[in-house]
């Protein structure tokens, strides 16, 4: 069997289990099959990753990808501001990254109560099971700190010698306990007030937050230096004394710079207490209660008889959908989209993104100084055109409506009396680009709005009639699996062809667009032109799918 | 029987999955009101007649006729008049029982404030109205059953597909179901019921069809299965038929091995 070398480090602590009277033997086989099951799992920090899901090796992976956070979190050691500050902002980021990924990840470990099914009614009591569980998360957690702070602690160790390594170390296990208790006690808190779903729910939102603060973190970390000014001198705020990074960062600045002021040893002194009080907490009162909370999740609260009214289609709805095949499927998209948590782990990470990415364009421009300045800088490029960005990761993550976690359910699509399958598609794109494309579309031509003033309006329903283009040809190239009736297998497997098609025809449209912007020409000839050939697009794509359904 | 047009007449069907020759030439012909318990071993090719059926599977030899009009011709409007509960409760359970409902029913083209009313009204009375708000991922097998009997019921249709529908209902609501199923059938509606639960299958058909290795091999009424092969219950009928008689030798063997060791 695999894990042999946790589970033999594991076995220098047999006799701390012993003291607490665990059936060590049998917990260390549980712990095994978990340990095999957490291979299986793909890890959400990989999920925009393409590599196939080969058995195994997804946690080493994913441990990779910590490690190299752990090496940008290292980059923070070296430049010469004061200690204090460098590591707020290293501790910051592990407890960030860590606690999310516990969440994200982990709550499937720390939430399950499957296993209760199956552990307990063989003999093997509560007491082992509990270590059993507590061990399991303890591990991964080591292991997930340690690949994210290993970098830093070699390097720190060689910039500011053995006084910080051991420092570090010891608090990493302080750090360890603080976010057990902190990730636990959210979900005490969400189960307190809320049911089962709720918390899957606020799970979900996690989940989606640590993606997306994976993405732009990758955008933002070489400039954040740039626009953080370290060099102020510090006063502590009463903020301050709530921030866990705070307490551990004051402690180098206490024992490495010998910088005795009062509030850095208030701070020390809560970074030691702090932890230590609510590890004691967890284990002796929060842990019980916790464990009759999570009954709850089974329980979805029946006692909540809501009074709904019918939801009629809007008129919007209405207008967009000429007949009823096309508005029910439109309906169905929509609350897919709105309710499938995995889907929405994948589609609005990229949403969040695209909202921002066409004035990530503008960072380089934060330096000019004054935010006039500043303006006048962005207003003298043609910085609109980078909206076609926005537009292509939003179509080119059009594949995944085609995507379901219940695609089995897909069956319905047979025994439905479905005449025309192009309504189906027509009412499932609709949906797509009303409910992704435009919300965010509107969002960055306002902003561009604000920024070039109303002229720019032409351009943007270029843009958009452009990316309408690109949506129907990459529709036509990949998308035309029905709506959810895929796994999500088939996503890794078209996105690279959508990535590129999209690329590719977005390319072509912004180039055109640059063309005729940059020379002069009136843009409303180009305007009508593509409006025409959206529309000739459309009703070709269309055709061509009911013939080819009719004589299959 | 009462007009002599059969309302699903199968001729000569065959299905080969690859090499395997799963439906070996099935001829049935079935009449309006009448329950069809429709049982076999495993992979005896039970579900896979009646996914042809309903045109999930496709690539069949033979004719079926549905309401008298050949299903290859018109793949589509037939359905509009047939209902089915699959075996497995694949269900977009994201969703919630009201939207999954209504999404359904309005592609059978009902109202919406039509499906509503009913869909409410039927999930009060197998005691789940509470439900119709909350995710179907919420929900327990059995609420998950009803909800696709609900599902497969709502437009009314004249022909429903059962596949082991029973799956996770409590003893009261199978009761329910079961007198739901008469009501129908006397109401003039087909019922082509498949399950392995033979005690069920024997009080509710008006004619048992035992399906053995992709073959008719048994057809008529319980009595005149009994009369035939001179045994006292459909489960004995059934493992006859099926050439199946050493249940007792695997019996005893099986408790044999477990306590050798």
């Amino acid at each position: 069997m695999e894990h042999t070398k946790i589970l033999k480090i594991l076995d220098a602590f047999k006799w701390v289990y012993g003291k607490l009277g665990v059936n060590y033997p049998i917990m260390r086989k549980i712990l095994q099959v978990k340990l095999m099951m957490d291979e299986r799992r793909t890890p959400t920090i990989l999920i925009n990753n393409n590599t196939n899901a080969e058995e195994g090796n997804m946690f080493a992976k994913s441990l990779l990808m910590y490690g190299i956070w752990g090496i940008i979190i290292m980059l923070f050691i070296f430049p010469p501001f004061p200690l204090f500050y460098k590591m707020n902002i290293i501790i910051g980021m592990i407890l960030f990254l860590v606690m999310s990924v516990m969440i994200s990840d982990y709550s499937s470990v720390l939430l399950d109560i499957k296993e209760k099914n199956i552990l307990n009614p063989k003999p093997i009591d509560n007491r082992t099971i509990n270590a059993a569980k507590t061990t399991h998360i303890i591990i991964y957690m080591f292991m997930i700190i340690l690949a994210c702070a290993a970098p830093t602690l070699i390097a720190g160790t060689i910039k500011y010698g053995v006084t910080f390594g051991i420092v570090f170390s010891l608090q990493l296990f302080l750090i360890a306990g603080l976010i057990m208790f902190f990730t636990s006690l959210l979900y005490f808190f969400i189960l307190f007030f809320f049911d089962g779903e709720k918390l899957k729910d606020i799970i979900n939102y996690f989940q989606i937050i640590l993606a997306v603060a994976m993405i732009l973190a990758y955008q933002l970390i070489g400039r954040i230096f740039v626009i953080f000014d370290f060099n102020i001198s510090f006063t502590p705020a009463w903020w301050n004394y709530l921030l866990p990074s705070t307490w551990f960062a004051a402690q180098y600045t206490l024992f490495i710079e010998g910088n005795y002021a009062s509030h850095y040893i208030i701070f020390s002194l809560a970074g030691l207490f702090i932890p230590l009080i609510t590890m004691v907490i967890y284990y002796k009162v929060a842990s019980p209660y916790f464990e009759g909370y999570l009954q709850k999740l089974n329980n979805n609260s029946g006692d909540t008889i809501r009074k709904y009214n019918i939801k009629k289609p809007s008129k919007f709805v209405k207008l967009l959908c000429p007949n009823k095949t096309q508005e029910v499927f439109y309906i169905f998209t929509k609350n897919m989209i709105k309710k499938e948590r995995a889907l929405k782990l994948k589609i609005y990470p990229n949403i969040a993104f695209a909202a921002v990415l066409p004035f990530l364009m503008f960072m380089r421009g934060l330096d000019a100084g004054s935010f006039p300045e500043f303006l006048s800088i962005i207003r003298e490029g043609r910085n609109y055109l980078s909206m076609y960005m926005s537009t292509a990761l939003l179509i080119a993550s059009y594949p995944i409506i085609s995507t379901s976690e219940n695609n089995k359910a897909a069956w319905i699509y047979k025994t439905l009396p479905i005449k025309n399958l192009s309504a189906v598609y027509k009412g499932s794109i609709k949906c797509f680009i009303a409910t992704i494309v435009l919300p965010v579309f509107l969002f960055v031509s306002l902003v561009f709005t604000l920024i070039y003033g109303i002229d720019i309006i032409g351009h943007i329903a270029i843009i958009f009639i452009s990316s309408l283009i690109t949506l129907l040809f990459i529709f036509s190239m990949i998308g035309k699996e029905l709506p959810f009736s895929q796994d999500f297998q088939y996503v890794k497997h078209s996105s690279i062809s959508s990535f590129f098609g999209t690329a590719f025809i977005i390319g072509i449209s912004a180039a055109i667009h640059w063309i005729i912007a940059s020379r002069g020409y009136n843009i409303i000839p180009y305007l009508i032109l593509v409006s025409i050939f959206l529309i000739v697009l459309w009703i070709i794509t269309f055709n061509k799918i009911e013939k080819s359904l009719k004589y299959n | 029987m009462f007009n002599n047009e059969p309302i699903i007449n199968i001729r000569g069907l065959r299905m080969n999955y690859g090499e395997k020759e799963v439906l070996k030439g099935i001829n049935l012909e079935i009449y309006k009101g009448q329950i069809i318990g429709y049982i076999g071993p495993n992979g005896a090719g039970k579900s896979t007649t009646v996914k042809i059926i309903l045109g999930i599977i496709e690539g069949y030899e033979g004719e079926i006729k549905i309401f008298g009009e050949d299903i290859s011709l018109n793949r589509i409007e037939y359905k509009r008049r047939i209902g089915y509960v699959p075996e497995t409760a694949e269900i977009y359970d994201s969703l919630t029982g009201y939207e999954y409902i209504t999404f359904i029913g309005e592609v059978y083209g009902m109202e919406l404030e039509i499906i509503n009313e009913k869909a409410r009204k039927l999930m009060g009375l197998f005691g789940i109205e509470e439900a119709y708000h909350e995710r179907i991922s919420s929900y327990s097998k059995g609420m998950k059953q009803k909800l696709l009997i609900i599902a497969s019921l709502l437009h009314n249709p004249d022909i429903l597909f059962l596949d082991e529908p029973l799956s996770g209902l409590d003893a009261n609501s199978v009761m329910i179901f079961k007198e739901i199923l008469a009501e129908l059938a006397s109401r003039g509606k087909t019922i082509f019921y498949s399950s392995h639960i033979m005690e069920i299958v024997e009080k509710i058909s008006s004619r048992i069809i035992l399906l053995n290795d992709g073959a008719v091999v048994a057809d008529g009424t319980f009595g005149e299965l009994k009369e035939k092969s001179k045994e006292g219950s459909l489960e004995e009928i059934f493992n006859q038929l099926t050439g199946f008689k050493e249940y007792k030798e695997i019996a005893n063997e099986f408790v044999t091995t477990l306590q050798g060791v």
